[in-house]
């Protein structure tokens, strides 16, 4: 049924699969603004995460002292073809220097839940203005090895619009086509060994932008509900 | 002559425990350039147990106190006071770590000797090869000197294992006290 749904949405339209209308179809037929299992209940652990990845990562517990995070997946329609914003995280900070990743962090008491949080540390990472920003719809929550909860919120962005780097947090912002991510030939599963124990992470590296891990693994997940 | 013998072996022990003994906390060691004295017979086995002569020092405040003025030269390890420096044979490293636990984002270790060494800048881990493929690990407790940790805890260590992103290539290791140390053979860092 999804299927005959999805034709008729590429029929009407009769634009690249990887357009933002396209995008925006999808996530209106398959993703919901209600928050998904295991967003916050910490009793209730999510179905996504490096705990997926690698079984062996956790005792029990983890779950239930995730520090709930939320990051923005901001999607950008550039002629016909959709883009999606990530950032490369300052070399100064204490906690994955450098890493590819998108805007976001943990949810304060302060914020009106996930989407707030998620807009509100865009405006402060990357001086993205929240009233250019539409929520299309939460991904599923993606528990981390360094123990948080990410809610992932797809959304819209209305171009133009302007970005000011805070380089305390972000080393740079940059744009990858949706059509290279979406693509499972660029996805790579790598694992490292040591002492018989093994660690295994999703990496789909885009020229020089070293996608991996947490970041990579969300992407694989807006695949899975997307595009699969 | 047995008698004798072990009298002998105790007075040496008890002359270097006078000349250790001293005010609370570490004496100032890396100040003191003794002489080097004869060699006694001192060893610290693979499992952090101290030897003299071929037999275990049985007693812990006297392996303790000892602890405190060790010293790890370029020539070896010597026991120093300010009036002798006596050599230490030193099977693997001279301490164990034998316990870890977690605190938020850090790693606690106790040594054999009853230290309390968080792993951070100061104090790194560091990791070399083991005998079955395996890694040994290792914690900086003070001055030049480790402590292995125990196999058990190195297992529970490997359970820790993450993965991160150094020099733009993807390492494994673990973190403590804001600090990132991979796990290969001879990484200091």
């Amino acid at each position: 049924m999804r299927t005959s749904a999805r034709m008729t949405t590429d029929q009407m339209q009769d634009v690249s699969p990887f357009s933002l209308a396209d995008l925006r179809a999808r996530a209106q037929a398959r993703l919901s603004l209600d928050l998904p299992l295991g967003a916050i209940d910490p009793q209730t652990r999510p179905h996504r995460g490096d705990h997926v990845l690698n079984p062996d990562l956790y005792a029990d517990g983890l779950s239930e002292s995730a520090k709930p995070a939320a990051v923005l997946i901001p999607i950008i329609a550039r002629a016909d073809e959709a883009f999606v914003l990530l950032t490369r995280r300052s070399l100064q900070l204490r906690r994955h220097a450098g890493q590819v990743a998108f805007p976001g962090g943990r949810i304060d008491p302060e914020d009106q839940g996930p989407i707030d949080a998620a807009l509100r540390e865009a405006e402060e990472e990357i001086g993205l203005a929240r009233a250019r920003v539409t929520p299309l719809g939460f991904l599923d929550a993606y528990l981390t090895h360094s123990g948080f909860r990410i809610l992932p919120v797809v959304a819209e962005v209305q171009a133009p619009f302007d970005l000011t780097i805070n380089r305390a947090e972000v080393e740079e912002a940059f744009e990858v086509p949706l059509r290279f991510l979406m693509d499972t030939k660029n996805h790579t599963r790598e694992s490292r060994t040591r002492d018989g124990v093994t660690r295994h992470f999703h990496k789909m590296p885009y020229g020089e932008k070293n996608i991996w891990g947490v970041t990579a693994g969300i992407i694989r997940n807006l695949h899975e509900r997307l595009y699969a | 002559m047995a008698q004798s013998g072990d009298n002998q072996r105790q007075g040496q022990l008890e002359a270097l425990a006078a000349a250790a003994r001293g005010k609370a906390g570490l004496p100032p060691v890396h100040l003191w350039n003794p002489p080097l004295c004869a060699d006694i017979g001192l060893k610290i086995a693979r499992d952090g147990t101290w030897w003299h002569q071929g037999a275990p020092i049985a007693r812990p405040a006297l392996v303790a106190l000892f602890a405190r003025v060790l010293r790890h030269d370029p020539e070896g390890y010597f026991l120093v006071t300010p009036v002798e420096k006596v050599p230490i044979a030193v099977e693997d490293a001279p301490f164990l770590a034998v316990s870890m636990r977690f605190e938020g984002d850090d790693l606690i270790f106790r040594t054999n000797l009853d230290d309390e060494v968080k792993a951070d800048a100061d104090h790194p881990l560091h990791f070399k090869a083991g005998e079955a493929g395996g890694l040994k690990p290792y914690l900086l407790v003070r001055a030049n000197l480790w402590a292995l940790l125990t196999r058990a805890l190195a297992y529970d260590l490997m359970q820790r294992a993450e993965i991160r992103e150094m020099n733009g290539r993807e390492v494994m290791g673990v973190s403590s006290g804001g600090h990132f140390f991979v796990m290969e053979d001879g990484a200091a860092e």
